[in-house]
Parts: C-alpha cells; structure tokens; sequence
C-alpha cells in the first residue's frame, strides 16, 4: 500500500489562521470570480473544507515552501497553491484558478 | 515617513510589500473593469507589482466598486430608458413586455430600486432600435403586443 503524501504546512495551522481571517489572497484569483467578497468567501470555504486526500504536492519555491491541492469546484477540478508566512502570521493564497492540466493527488487524479 | 513593515510578497520573494495608493488601476468586476479608487491602499509589491489583499481591503474595495458598478448601471439604464420613451412607447408597454411589476420602472427611474444587469441588458437591446425590438419581444407576451401604447 502506498503511503498518502503529506502537505509541508499543517492543515489545522492553515485553518485557524483562515478562520481568524488572517489570509492574504493573490490579486489574480480574483480573476475568477465574480466580487472580491466571493472570492475571498470561496477561498476560505474550500480551505476550511481541504484534507490531505485532496494534496498534490509541496512545491520548493526560491523563498519558501508551498502546498499544491487539486479541488473540484464548480464542477471542475481546480488548482490550488497555499502557504503559510509566519511572520504575519498569515496563511497565503498564491494560486486558486481552474486546472489547465489533470493534477494527481493523493484520492487520485483530478481532471480539468 | 511611516514605519510600515515591509511583508515577503509570495510571488518573487522580495521584502517588499507595502500599502499603495494610486491612480489608474484597473479591476473586474462582476461583468465591468472597474477604475480602483486612487485614494484606496492595497498592499503592493514594489519589486514585482504583485497586489496581495486582505479581508479588510477586499471589505474596503467591494465597497466601493460595488457603489461604482450600480453607478454605472443606472446611468446606462437610465439613458436607455429616455431613448424607449422619445419614441412614444408608454412605460406600462414597456414594463408588460420586460415581465416587471407595474410602476417597477418609475422606482428605477427614482433610484429607489437597483436594477439587475440582466434587465440593464434587455433594455439596452430594445433600445438599439425599440419600436422594432420591442415588437419582437412582445411576440413572447401575445397579450402585452395588442396593448402596446396603453
């Protein structure tokens, strides 16, 4: 049996700070989505709902470490790319735009 | 001179965040690219232009473009409005054929309603050429088109 891969930040971390709205978003998610509140509203919501099912991989970026999820929204699969700053403290919403290509995670694949 | 702490900004790595207020920027907004008050600070990169927002400037932002987007939609309605009625056409025709309570417009026209985009829209198309337009909407509402100036 293979062992489900972990994300480098903690989930719970991530959540507390997405519930204290301690989160600072990426000007291009807002792209997708209609408003700023929707935005920020849907954002939050699927981070309080993510599992490590749903992870995808830990990117090495030059400055920091950041977690990749694949989650189905809106009736496709999504791309999703987080952090955590612990300075602020803040979590931080890098990436959240539909999927170009299929992402494998830990569930399995998620499609475009 | 402020003493604001410079954050990482997450997408090129530089200590360089800070909140900046500035003209001419730009952002979607529902159906609209909406100008960003000049005078509104949102933390920026100044290395990368990266702008990374928080729940208190998206409060702050939605605000205001929401106040601008409903500006907008009834300037449009209101100019496509006094197109409809030069031509002759009476706002109850009007009303029948868009499917809205009698007297709906006149609370638009007072601003005492926001009107929906897709009524915005619709009224717009009808008054690129109403008489015409407004036959061929009515076509859907058989009743609506005998009564056509009462």
């Amino acid at each position: 049996m293979v062992k489900a891969k972990a994300p480098h930040w903690s989930l719970e971390r991530l959540k507390a700070l997405v519930v204290a709205d301690r989160m600072h978003i990426h000007g291009k998610v807002y792209e997708n989505f209609g408003s700023r509140i929707e935005a920020r509203t849907r954002t939050k919501e699927i981070c309080m709902a993510l599992t490590v099912d749903q992870f995808a991989e830990t990117v090495e970026l030059t400055w920091d470490k950041a977690d990749v999820y694949g989650v189905v929204f809106r009736e496709r699969g999504w791309y999703l790319k987080l952090t955590i700053d612990e300075e602020g403290p803040e979590a931080v919403c890098i990436s959240f735009h539909p999927l170009k290509y299929s992402l494998r995670t830990n569930r399995g694949e998620v499609k475009p | 001179m402020t003493d604001e702490k410079l954050r990482k900004c997450h997408e090129c790595g530089a200590r360089a965040v800070r909140k900046l207020a500035k003209p001419g920027r730009m952002t979607k907004y529902r159906s609209m690219e909406l100008e960003i008050p000049a005078t509104l600070e949102i933390p920026t990169c100044g290395e990368c232009g990266t702008e990374w927002f928080d729940g208190a400037t998206d409060a702050a932002l939605e605000e205001v473009l929401d106040e601008s987007y409903q500006r907008r939609l009834k300037d449009r309605l209101q100019a496509d409005l006094d197109i409809i009625f030069k031509k002759g056409i009476s706002q109850a025709y009007l009303e029948r054929v868009l499917g809205v309570s009698t007297g709906y417009i006149s609370k638009l026209k007072r601003e005492e309603r926001n009107p929906g985009s897709e009524l915005v829209v619709a009224v717009r198309l009808l008054a690129t050429d109403p008489e015409k337009m407004l036959s061929k909407a009515a076509d859907v509402f058989a009743a609506a088109k005998e009564r056509r100036h009462v």
